[in-house]
């Protein structure tokens, strides 16, 4: 490879397991729908166009397994085509009630047609984005990794070598359920790092992860280039340094590109702006106004007074926000070099979900990136994998002290006032989990099928979701329900198996509620197993 | 709770809150008034710092319905979650390079045990473990208390929380936790060097430094920055 500058664009997508069979619709299975609708179907439509054109580019993904699960669910599918069916439906209702307002219909009617165009593409997917991932797989244009089971945030785990490989073990095997071979990357839930972990991810053959941007600079060893380069772990494991000068041209909730005055207002939104009557079937019972979808109006300032969005506009600024994303890329290579970095890597990580769904002309961001790269001399996109296998390509050896991308750099904001009451509860249940384990090692049948719930709760208490919504403060109710309710399952199998009895009404409801891992065996829960 | 800055909300939109929220003349109100009147009903609940942060994760709307989650069907047999479980034992989590978040709980029969003793004293003992050298220091707690935030002392080797009975002159251990490995940093212990690396510093700063030179939150990156800083005016 010539001397580029080496981009490594990593996106992340992610969703706590959230199914609710039980209710007609449920709040918190939006996020899976509007992800769908507005994120995933598109960009990987995109993706695909560009793949049929022809065009050279490179994006890795991370799809979650419990995203994974939820996008394989049969159930959660029927009902994100009844959400694709009644949001067609308020987009043909929105072109009859704006007849008169023809900047306001224009908008409309391309939501409309989004919603149309990513239903097709959805359907001519056979119902599923998976194959839509394993096509372009397939094709040389994504690197997909994995991450763990339940997006636990693992340092805060690491007194429970059962639970990490738990994590570790479920999140390959889910990979491999999937897409049928087993990953290489393996994306540490918000980056969260603690040393020893790499031994963890070297023992399941993963090759290489990513780390926090701070990681370098603080490590115990010193470092020669500065995060541009591959770290190698103790474990011989390579960890990708995120690069938080660039991403924060995206990611700055003050200054990022998504800021941006003729960018489409988020929070502008018909479900709030209507009157009940005309919105209420398209919101959620009882009378609950929540997004629909359908926003007109830009972010125009600090100021309530919106103007109409324009969608011409916004593409001039996506033009503009590209070129200097990859001129900070260029001058930042420039000044590497005359510092004798050669070739650096900019591993830029994302959330997935923000390109469409919170930004809304992210996608056009994506597929403009992607073609000025492609004819770029200066950029070359590539994988991690490809990184590792370059023979130009230098690295670091470095021990890495704990670390995460979470405020301040560490464990703050998954162990804060809000949350940290939940540790001394999932911790038991750890303990229990693995004193089950050794009192009933083996069973089968309904003993066995109880004690595998039992671990599907665990697991799924355990994700990073739950203590960050209660930071976040956004549905915290909601996070702390799940929580109780998973912890309170999970006491339900241990009270019962320590009179020796199967509770078999909780575990029917159970294991249909919480439809995740089908193939789990509760023995990896086993201490003696850690070695293995 | 409104989950973003309040004044980009339409005036429709507020008043749609209100009229949720059982604001009576929510229709009359001026858009200031709804504003004032919105966040006095939600500060009431609690101090939520509104932002509108497109990074934010998980929402499905404007607003926190408090109620509507609380329905979720339970599973036939879960209980509610216990207070305390009935272990001795300690557990020590990091936090950040200079505090650490230990919760412990006592069994019932300890518990009595304690109660009986007379003039017994219950403490915490941090100790952090260095090159060959421990040092310790105790925190004194009382029999309710169940958690405490520790300040880690200084960076490298490792620390651990112990749950002291001191009884009489006499100390017993109640409990030990596990111990956690204390961040060790290249350039914290070669401060010297880094006047000799300014090159280095400046490629390690372009990694972390925004456009308008804001440099990413982190108190450990902040002590290595404070020293870069002393060694240029050296």
């Amino acid at each position: 490879m010539s001397n580029k500058n080496r981009v490594n664009l990593i996106l992340h997508a992610h969703l706590p397991y959230v199914r609710h069979l039980e209710y007609p619709r449920f709040l918190e299975e939006d996020w899976l729908f509007e992800s769908l609708n507005e994120s995933y179907i598109p960009l990987l439509s995109l993706l695909d166009n560009l793949d049929q054109e022809g065009l050279k580019f490179k994006i890795t993904f991370c799809f979650s397994p419990t995203l994974l699960t939820m996008l394989s669910d049969k159930d959660l599918n029927e009902r994100f085509a009844s959400y694709m069916k009644l949001h067609m439906e308020l987009g043909r209702k929105e072109e009859q009630r704006l007849k008169g307002e023809k900047e306001t219909l224009r908008l409309a009617s391309m939501y409309l047609r989004n919603l149309e165009k990513n239903w097709k593409f959805y359907e001519d997917n056979g119902c599923s984005i998976i194959p839509v991932l394993k096509r372009l797989h397939k094709n040389g244009k994504i690197e997909l990794m994995t991450t763990a089971a339940t997006h636990a945030y693992l340092p805060l785990y690491r007194e429970y070598p059962t639970a990490i490989n738990a994590q570790v073990s479920l999140g390959i095997s889910t990979f491999l359920d999937v897409f049928g071979f087993l990953p290489a990357g393996f994306w540490l839930p918000e980056c969260g790092y603690y040393p020893g972990l790499d031994e963890v991810l070297k023992k399941y053959g993963v090759k290489y992860c990513q780390l926090p941007s701070h990681a370098v600079i603080s490590s115990r060893d010193k470092s020669l280039y500065g995060g541009y380069a591959p770290v190698e772990l103790p474990s011989g494991v390579n960890g990708f340094v995120r690069d938080w000068s660039i991403t924060s041209l995206i990611w700055s909730s003050t200054s990022g590109y998504p800021c941006d005055v003729d960018y489409r207002e988020f929070y502008r939104d018909i479900g709030y702006d209507l009157p009940l009557d005309y919105i209420r079937p398209y919101i959620h019972e009882p009378d609950v106004r929540v997004f629909t979808g359908f926003k007109y109006h830009r972010i125009t300032g600090k100021t309530d007074e919106k103007e109409l969005y324009d969608p011409e506009k916004a593409m001039e600024k996506v033009a503009l926000h590209v070129d200097n994303y990859l001129y900070h890329i260029e001058r930042k290579g420039i000044m590497l070099s005359s510092f004798g970095i050669e070739n650096p890597l900019f591993n830029l990580c994302y959330d997935a979900e923000l390109f469409g769904h919170r930004w809304y002309e992210g996608i056009s961001f994506i597929e403009l990136l992607l073609r000025r790269s492609a004819k770029s001399d200066n950029i070359a996109l590539v994988t991690p994998s490809e990184c590792l296998r370059d023979p130009v390509m230098k690295s670091d050896k470095l021990y890495i002290n704990g670390c995460s991308w979470g405020r301040g750099g560490y464990s703050d904001t998954w162990l804060d006032g809000s949350n940290v009451w939940i540790y001394r509860h999932i911790h038991q249940a750890i303990e229990r989990m693995e004193e089950l384990t050794e009192r009933f090692p083996d069973q089968g049948s309904l003993k066995g099928r109880f004690l595998n719930q039992a671990s599907r709760e665990v697991l799924l208490a355990m994700s990073s979701d739950w203590p960050y919504i209660m930071h976040d403060n956004t549905s915290v109710t909601y996070a702390e329900k799940r929580l109780r309710n998973h912890l309170g399952s999970f006491n339900v199998v241990y009270s019962s198996m320590c009179k020796n009895t199967v509770n078999t009404e909780w575990l029917i409801k159970a294991e249909r509620r919480n439809a995740i891992f089908p193939n789990i065996d509760y023995n990896i829960f086993r201490p003696e197993k850690k070695s293995q | 709770m409104i989950l973003i800055k309040i004044d980009s909300l339409s005036t429709q939109e507020l008043r749609n809150i209100a009229q949720r929220e059982g604001v009576e003349d929510y229709q009359t109100l001026s858009r200031d008034d709804l504003i004032l009147m919105l966040r006095e009903i939600y500060e009431e609940d609690d101090d939520v710092v509104e932002r509108s942060d497109l990074n934010r994760r998980f929402l499905y709307g404007i607003t926190d319905y408090r109620e509507i989650d609380k329905d979720v069907v339970e599973l036939p047999g879960v209980e509610e979650l216990p207070e305390s479980y009935p272990n001795t034992e300690i557990h020590l989590l990091y936090k950040n390079p200079n505090w650490a978040y230990c919760y412990w709980g006592i069994s019932p029969q300890d518990m009595a045990r304690l109660e009986e003793m007379r003039k017994t004293e219950l403490k915490l003992r941090v100790t952090v473990s260095k090159n060959g050298t421990k040092e310790s220091f105790d925190i004194p707690v009382s029999l309710d208390d169940t958690e405490w935030t520790v300040s880690l002392p200084e960076h490298g080797g490792i620390c651990y929380v112990s749950l002291i009975v001191e009884n009489e002159g006499e100390n017993l251990e109640l409990a030990h936790s596990s111990s956690l490995t204390l961040v060790e940093s290249y350039w914290l212990e070669h401060g010297q060097e880094i006047k000799d690396n300014d090159n280095l510093f400046k490629i390690y700063l372009s990694l972390l430094t925004t456009k308008e030179g804001n440099v990413a939150e982190s108190p450990l990156l902040d002590e290595i920055l404070k020293l870069a800083e002393e060694g240029k005016n050296e």
